[in-house]
């Protein structure tokens, strides 16, 4: 039937003079990857500029409206900080925050953005109210860094700093940060602190278990440490009721999509593949 | 002994720093306002020798729009499509030249911002003469991936659809009655289509506790490829030289050889005529691309990250060559020491002369493309000032390459500004065989004393065309001077 049909098109296409059917010539099915891991060693060199003006203390993954106010620990802050509405005020976590050392000529987010994610409007934003575009943001910040002193972090070759927490997804407008600390007093200091005893220990930590599949590209997920490696992991090379590598992995309890069902995370709720000490 | 070998590698490359190539002209797209970033997702070739440059641009209030531009074989700009969508992320993911006319697959989101297709038909002249809208499940992404036609020569699009974070493969032909669907439990990577009647659909599937590659050819039984080390295979490569043959690669954990790639010469229904695990001294090894020349070797370029002291310590590229049984012929390394964010891609002429393009290797000139002699190494190489998305070999020798340049531009206060620009240059033969800067009679007699040779990989072969003969000659004489 397939021949019958093959020769059938064979002389459509001879009839019509159609013959030319022109593309690239070889096909690799990943072609943004390597544009995905540059952006991430893009991201790091400006954090080092970043860190440089900052007396070496790291940008703040949360923001809140005055002192004497918790953290909005669990509310995204908008990219770019005024897109919806023009306003002046707040906004300076990490992405906007890095914006600004990325590019010497005004195109400040293009390395925020993998073209390998899908796209995900968060809830209960009105986009069609807007200013400004809102910026595609694929990466998320280790939130365990939230104004973190550089020099404290134990093993700077093994922290991640900026990774592709999402899976493979982007968030319009927002920038994402994962995992997370549960800041929510506003009288505490909101810096990471060892896990000693979950009932005493501030803050506790949090994860947001992507909702795509982890497995973006060919090689894994990319991750830049705090010294400046990009380093490409396998996670999801273990499907539930496999367990994956602990010493990879932050996630487990994968479903046959490549989506996770939990994260290992220790009493306090941190996870200790991001944790600073 | 290996530093040394890698040593005198670096140091000959570098010696071969200068090409001899000359830039013969270059189109740079400059958005409507300055800062706008504009990105190459894909090239393609057109049938009058032009490329068709597809992707998205920022808009000030509306996110990306798709972008599609045809650049003349000239170097002019031809016409510019952008296309806005319903919303914010849009961009031309594909296009293919047929029946005289221009066929763009676009990607668009709807105002809940999930993603759907549409095929745009334009004539040469970039006027547009139908959209084709293919309908999307509600609350699911419809990610297109590939234009093609199916077998009543009608537009086929195979697509990705996405929901609640599992996927499948969709593809849709049209038909008297508007388009059919088929739907297949797999999620979709890429395809191979060497012609349009055989769609070659390759993704994966898990189950059992391991990822799967899965092969589909519309109509056939599919085949699925399992590594021994029941961990995730993926799909990468695929190229094809007939109706039912195929050459893929597969990315594969390998267990203690940790990251692997397979290569299979697959032939529709389920027949594996040979396949082959390449492992790399037990490193971790990545597909880059992979090309097969007219004797059916297959050429394969690898990305291998060697683990030594600590892990991902040195990035390098390497090609190995397999015969048309399967025996691995060669195996040579190309880059030794890149960045991390290293990559490759792999290219034939007409006349069967590889081509390696390169990104990220180390130094100030980081991107470069070189012309490979028979053992795997540079005859020259030329460096390019822009990140390397796209290289076509071209007739006469001449190469034409599209990606991302970095422009330095003055503004209106005086300060320096660097802008990155998608962009495409052109490069022909300027007869340097010597690459001393300087086209002179040290070149005229290599042409001269090799000339009526034929066979590949011949530094005097200046068009590459396999044979020295008067036009390479005639290259030379009539750059004679230039430089000195």
């Amino acid at each position: 039937m397939r021949r019958r049909w093959l020769l059938f098109g064979v002389l459509m296409a001879t009839a019509l003079g159609v013959a030319s059917l022109m593309r690239a010539v070889a096909d690799n099915f990943d072609p943004d990857e390597k544009h995905c891991a540059q952006n991430l060693k893009r991201l790091w060199l400006a954090l080092a500029m970043y860190l440089n003006d900052y007396d070496e203390r790291l940008p703040l993954a949360y923001q809140r409206l005055s002192p004497s106010q918790p953290w909005q620990w669990d509310t995204p802050v908008a990219v770019p900080r005024n897109w919806q509405d023009g306003s002046p005020h707040g906004g300076w976590t990490w992405v906007n925050a890095l914006a600004v050392y990325t590019s010497s000529a005004g195109q400040l987010y293009k390395s925020f953005y993998c073209p390998a994610t899908l796209p995900a409007k968060l809830p209960n934003i009105d986009y069609s109210q807007r200013v400004r575009s809102p910026v595609p943001i694929s990466y998320t910040y280790n939130g365990y860094l939230h104004n973190y002193p550089k020099a404290q972090a134990a093993d700077p070759s093994t922290l991640p700093v900026i990774w592709e927490g999402l899976g493979r997804e982007h968030w319009l407008g927002f920038a994402p940060v994962n995992p997370l600390l549960r800041c929510d007093r506003a009288e505490d200091k909101c810096e990471f602190t060892p896990c000693t005893d979950p009932a005493t220990t501030y803050p506790l930590g949090e994860v947001r278990l992507p909702r795509q599949s982890v497995w973006i590209h060919r090689s894994g997920v990319h991750f830049v440490m705090l010294e400046g490696k990009l380093v490409t992991r396998r996670l999801g090379a273990r499907i539930a009721p496999d367990s994956t590598n602990p010493l990879i992995d932050p996630f487990d309890g994968y479903n046959t999509q490549g989506v996770p069902g939990v994260a290992r995370t220790n009493a306090c709720g941190h996870l200790p593949l991001f944790t600073p000490q | 002994m290996r530093t040394l070998v890698i040593t005198a590698l670096a140091l000959s490359i570098t010696a071969l720093a200068t090409a001899q190539m000359r830039e013969v002209w270059r189109y740079v797209y400059t958005p409507p306002q300055p800062e706008l970033y504009a990105h190459l997702h894909r090239a393609a070739r057109l049938a009058d020798g032009g490329l068709l440059l597809l992707g998205w641009v920022e808009t000030p209030t509306n996110g990306h729009d798709a972008l599609a531009i045809r650049v003349n074989p000239d170097g002019s700009e031809a016409w510019v499509y952008q296309q806005d969508g319903a919303n914010l992320d849009d961009a031309f993911v594909d296009a293919v030249e047929a029946g005289g006319d221009i066929w763009l697959l676009a990607q668009f989101t709807d105002a809940d911002g999930y993603l759907y297709a549409q095929v745009h038909r334009l004539t040469q002249s970039g006027q547009p003469v139908q959209v084709y809208a293919l309908s999307q499940m509600p609350n699911a992404h419809f990610r297109p991936l590939r234009l093609t036609f199916g077998e009543s020569w009608q537009p086929a699009v195979v697509a990705e659809i996405i929901q609640n974070g599992g996927s499948m493969l969709a593809f849709c032909e049209a038909d008297s009655l508007g388009y059919s669907i088929l739907l297949l439990d797999m999620r979709p990577w890429g395809v191979a289509d060497p012609n349009p009647y055989s769609v070659l659909m390759l993704g994966t599937t898990a189950s059992f506790g391991s990822v799967d590659a899965l092969l589909y050819l519309y109509d056939a039984l599919p085949f699925r490829y399992s590594g021994p080390a029941r961990g995730v295979d993926l799909p990468m490569l695929a190229t094809s030289n007939a109706i039912d043959n195929y050459w893929v690669g597969i990315q594969s954990e390998g267990g203690v050889t940790g990251e692997d790639v397979v290569v299979m010469d697959f032939r529709i229904p389920t027949a594996v005529r040979w396949g082959y695990r390449y492992s790399y001294q037990l490193h971790d090894d990545y597909a880059e691309d992979m090309v097969l020349d007219s004797r059916e070797n297959l050429h394969l370029l690898v990305k291998t990250v060697l683990w030594r002291g600590e892990p991902f310590e040195r990035h390098t590229l390497r090609l190995a060559t397999f015969s048309p049984q399967g025996a691995l012929l060669s195996d040579t390394e190309l880059v030794p020491d890149g960045t991390s964010s290293l990559s490759g891609m792999l290219r034939l002429n007409a006349a069967g002369e590889r081509y390696v393009g390169v990104s990220h290797a180390s130094g100030p000139n980081s991107s470069y493309f070189a012309r490979l002699n028979t053992s795997g190494q540079p005859l020259w190489r030329q460096t390019v000032p822009m990140s390397l998305e796209a290289l076509f070999p071209e007739t006469e020798g001449s190469f034409l390459t599209a990606g991302i340049l970095r422009i330095e531009e003055q503004n209106e206060r005086g300060y320096w500004q660097t802008w990155e620009r998608l962009g495409v240059i052109k490069y022909a033969p300027n007869g340097d065989l010597n690459a001393d800067g300087c086209v002179d009679d040290t070149d005229l007699m290599t042409v001269l004393f090799t000339f009526g040779q034929s066979g590949s990989g011949l530094q005097a072969d200046v068009n590459a065309d396999g044979v020295v003969d008067d036009t390479d000659l005639l290259t030379v004489l009539f750059n004679f001077g230039s430089e000195c």
